[in-house]
């Protein structure tokens, strides 16, 4: 009986490693602060949320908003409960931003959207201060460039028609508040999504998790320019 | 012999026999990580259901709160089940308990802790 009780107590521990193991590996890693946040610029983050089932509304919450707040001075979180019923929160409060802020970024957490046309109803000289655009849409890569006219000076989005694009996002925004560049930030959520859908073997074209980078890949979330 | 007294001696050779393999605490932890979906899509129902039930502050505090909860209660059953049946149970039954049951189950309550402190930006 003396093995059995060795064997328990070696195996119990291991076990338990194991399932850790399987969690970071399927997860992602604990990640420091690339730099210090604080540049003495006051930002804002504007986050919208569309209309979907409530499971995927708490889920993104839940993950988005303490990562916001944890790097931005003023964040606005929306949720659509029916499509179009944020219009006007979503036009007041990214005016608001980027009245009482130096910087502003804009985060469209929705499906395939036409979300630049509420933020045009914006001044143009507020618009100005426009930075990150960040939009989960799939297929919505191609607004880039309407996006670098309105005022924005990065634009985040996904070329496929089925973007997976909430893969990427849980690492390319652990990655943007924590100081990475924009273009590190992008390019290592690009490789750890990808990754994951190849262990799964859902590596294919039409269902790309990846995103692609119009605009200044120097930016990080505390300013302009990398420093 | 009436249905409900063959039920009854169907579930109760059953209990003996899971009691006498220690599988009480491996049927605690698959209630538990039933507990925990159950109690998780209450709280996103309640916060984003078709009728509001709880204040947008408490969206998230509930959220971490079942995931630390059942994550923690979760994760010592599941840790002393695996211990009890290679302790004491059969091998050939616990073996395979351990491997397709308990590792499961640690999983999630691992997971669910872990995911608390990556979602709460803590890691």
């Amino acid at each position: 009986m003396a093995d059995r009780r060795w064997l328990a107590r070696i195996a119990t521990p291991l076990l338990a490693a194991s399932a850790l193991a399987v969690v970071i590996v399927a997860g992602d890693l604990p990640l420091r602060a690339h730099r210090e946040l604080d540049s003495g610029r006051s930002r804002a983050a504007v986050a919208l949320r569309d209309h979907v089932i409530p499971f995927q509304q708490w889920g993104t919450k839940l993950f988005t908003l303490p990562h916001l707040e944890s790097a931005y001075d003023h964040v606005y979180y929306l949720t659509e409960a029916i499509p179009g019923d944020q219009h006007d929160a979503m036009v007041a409060d990214l005016e608001q931003a980027l009245r009482e802020n130096d910087e502003v970024d804009l985060f469209l957490l929705a499906h395939s959207n036409r979300f630049i046309y509420w933020a045009s109803e914006v001044p143009p000289e507020l618009r100005e201060k426009l930075r990150l655009v960040y939009n989960t849409g799939c297929g919505d890569a191609v607004q880039g460039p309407s996006w670098l006219a309105l005022g924005a000076r990065a634009y985040v989005g996904h070329p496929s028609s089925h973007s997976l694009s909430p893969i990427f996002y849980v690492y390319f925004l652990r990655r943007w508040v924590r100081g990475w560049s924009l273009g590190d930030a992008v390019s290592a959520a690009n490789g750890e999504a990808h990754r994951r859908v190849t262990w799964f073997g859902l590596d294919d074209p039409a269902g790309d998790p990846r995103a692609v980078l119009v605009g200044r890949a120097d930016l990080w979330v505390g300013g302009e320019a990398e420093k | 012999m009436s249905l409900l007294a063959r039920t009854r001696t169907v579930v109760g050779t059953a209990g003996r026999w899971m009691w006498a393999e220690n599988l009480a605490l491996v049927i605690a932890g698959l209630v538990v990580a039933a507990g925990e979906v159950f109690a998780i899509r209450w709280i996103y129902l309640a916060s984003f259901g078709t009728r509001r039930r709880i204040s947008p502050s408490l969206d998230l505090p509930l959220g971490h709160a079942a995931l630390w909860a059942f994550g923690l209660i979760g994760m010592v059953l599941s840790m002393s089940a695996t211990y009890r049946l290679l302790r004491y149970g059969r091998l050939w039954l616990a073996v395979p308990l351990v491997l397709l049951v308990c590792l499961p189950l640690l999983v999630i309550f691992v997971g669910s802790l872990y995911a608390s402190l990556i979602v709460a930006a803590i890691l």
